[in-house]
């Protein structure tokens, strides 16, 4: 019974998250999409931090990092830089976002594109093109959540079986309690990250050396395998080039998901509180990619290296320790994935679905929530249970997806000129672009994909704008009320249009 | 018909722009360059310990920003 201590840790953690999501929406009606989707507006600066940190900090942490520590070395650091990057963006745009949203009634950004360029057609294209990252993401963690069921269990629970434990618990509390629940479980999720994170760090470390200094560790890392130690890594595939286009096309990419949480803020100040302090949440990262490297000498020849930290839990550290590793990283896995499948249900809704079947709002609400099934059983189980290869290597390519969906929302806050022709052939061509260099001619000139295809739909988006009509002046004004004179000159000036005429 | 993008509208605006720039290019190319070295820091291998600096960096120019007004 002893080995299974650490199981019952974890099995543990996923009861404690049942009940904290279950509760979270009590005496609320969450057939209203207000209610479920964007949990009525109610959250403060702390709520959003670790709701934000906790979401963009995944089972990545916990298994790719080590992993990618473990076979390339310094390379697996470009997650720290992007994520504190990303905060950038929640910071600058979550709070004009949110100002919109509560003036427009947008929930999701998809619905921002449909009204700022009068096209639901644009919307519907926007939803279903970022959603492929989005769903991928949703992938990867449903993956590694079934994959520590599985070695907490000592193989016990099959891969299968943990696809459908973490999706159904999931289900339980989503259902009942939208975006509050996903508030509430990931302010404990995260919390529980930071503690497993710099716990498991230092008990590594003093295992490994014999204190706690990380000298020890990184001198031998040095003598052995220097090549560990600058990029281009150990592998030899991760150069500078490739790093800075890693990183700005994460940087470049607004998530679906994260667009619905800043909607969740109580105020404006709310989300640049939050997103101001966000990136020291990504610290958390580091110690992992300590315990990578330590994996280095202690499991030479490790079959997947995203299982390194695991597998260095198990076989050394007490089995409560081992037992908070696996929560930890099940809370990491879960914390990511929720706001995946919440967002994805909200904007096939919302932004494909109501114009597609002409829906009325009552309509929307009662079917969104009950979306997140077919979009568990039908997308994201089986696609966890054939287990895809690299966890690091799907979310890279999920990243190029989301961001070509940046250009339009340029066009949202910061070009009016910016047009529903210029942003559908963009984003169609970024989008080509994105999936030829992804998977035909990969990363050509060790530049990322998703960037060739943000430049190409970069150029698209403002030529095709340039010479097709932009949005009528009634949206110009809603969206750029001190621009719109400028850009409808020619009315605001007659005279002027007589003498060029 | 002007073509032109929402630019910032005060020098604290422009300031702040610079500065995310800045902060930007302190993580990437060319300026990685001068980080991506064998060299151990507090410990660290450099490049980590930039790392951390750079999450440091990026909150104060934030606060900063926030402080002064830039933004908006």
């Amino acid at each position: 019974m002893y080995e299974y201590i650490p199981l019952f840790i974890t099995i543990s953690y996923i009861f404690i998250a049942i009940l904290l999501g279950f509760f979270a929406g009590k005496g609320k009606n969450m057939d209203s999409v207000e209610e479920w989707g964007v949990g009525s507006r109610s959250m403060g600066p702390i709520m959003m931090y670790l709701l934000i940190g906790a979401g963009g900090v995944s089972a990545y942490t916990f298994m790719g990092s080590p992993g990618w520590a473990y076979s390339k070395g310094v390379p697996a650091l470009y997650v720290v830089v992007y994520l504190t990057y990303m905060a950038i963006l929640a910071w600058y745009f979550g709070p004009k976002v949110w100002e919109l949203g509560k003036k427009y009634n947008h929930v999701t950004q998809s619905t921002a594109i449909t009204d700022r360029y009068e096209s639901k057609a644009l919307g519907g294209l926007a939803s279903i093109v970022t959603s492929i990252g989005i769903l991928a993401y949703a992938v990867i963690q449903t993956t590694g959540a079934a994959y520590i069921l599985n070695v907490m269990s000592y193989g016990l629970i099959p891969t299968w079986v943990g696809v459908f434990l973490s999706l159904g618990a999931i289900s339980i509390y989503l259902y009942r309690s939208g975006l509050k629940a996903i508030g509430l479980t990931n302010a404990f999720q995260g919390g529980l990250m930071i503690f497993v994170s710099f716990f498991i760090g230092l008990w590594a470390t003093k295992h490994f050396t014999g204190g706690f200094s990380f000298t020890p560790i990184f001198e031998r890392v040095r003598a052995d395998i220097p090549e560990f130690f600058t990029l281009p890594g150990g592998l030899g595939d991760m150069n500078i080039t490739f790093w800075t286009t890693s990183i700005l096309i994460s940087f470049f990419s607004i998530w679906q998901t994260h667009w619905i949480q800043w909607m969740g803020a109580k105020s404006k100040q709310s989300i640049r509180r939050s997103a101001t302090l966000l990136p020291t949440f990504y610290l958390v990262l580091i110690p992992m990619i300590v315990v990578g490297f330590i994996g280095i000498f202690m499991y030479p020849n490790i079959g997947n290296p995203d299982h390194v930290a695991i597998q260095l839990a198990v076989d050394t550290m007490p089995v409560v320790v081992a037992g908070l590793l696996g929560a930890g990283t099940l809370a990491a896995a879960m914390s990511s994935s929720e706001p995946c499948i919440h967002a994805t249900a909200l904007s096939y809704s919302k932004d494909v679905l109501q114009p597609l079947l002409k829906w009325d709002d009552v309509t929307v609400g009662k079917w969104t929530r009950r979306l997140i099934f077919p979009i568990m059983l039908l997308i994201i189980a089986p696609i966890s249970i054939l287990q895809p290869s690299s966890l690091v290597y799907i979310l890279l390519i999920g990243y190029g997806f989301i961001a070509q969906a940046f250009p339009s929302i340029i066009g949202i806050f910061l070009w009016p000129r910016a047009t529903k022709h210029g942003a559908f052939w963009g984003l169609f061509g970024g989008f080509i672009v994105t999936v030829i260099f992804s998977f035909i001619i990969a990363h050509p000139l060790n530049i990322h994909a998703g960037i060739w295809g943000l430049g190409a739909n970069a150029i698209i988006f403002i030529l095709v704008s340039l010479i097709t009509q932009p949005a009528s002046k009634e949206t110009i004004e809603r969206f750029f009320p001190e621009m719109v004179d400028d850009l409808y000159e020619d009315e605001a000036n007659p005279s002027f249009q007589v003498e060029t005429k | 018909m002007k073509a032109t993008f929402k630019r910032p509208k005060t020098s604290k605006g422009w300031l702040s722009l610079g500065l995310i720039a800045f902060i930007i290019l302190l993580g990437s190319w060319p300026v990685i360059h001068l980080f991506n070295r064998e060299v151990i820091v507090f410990g660290l291998p450099l490049l980590m310990v930039w790392s951390i600096v750079l999450i440091f960096l990026t909150t104060f120019t934030m606060l900063f920003i926030n402080k002064i007004g830039g933004v908006d």
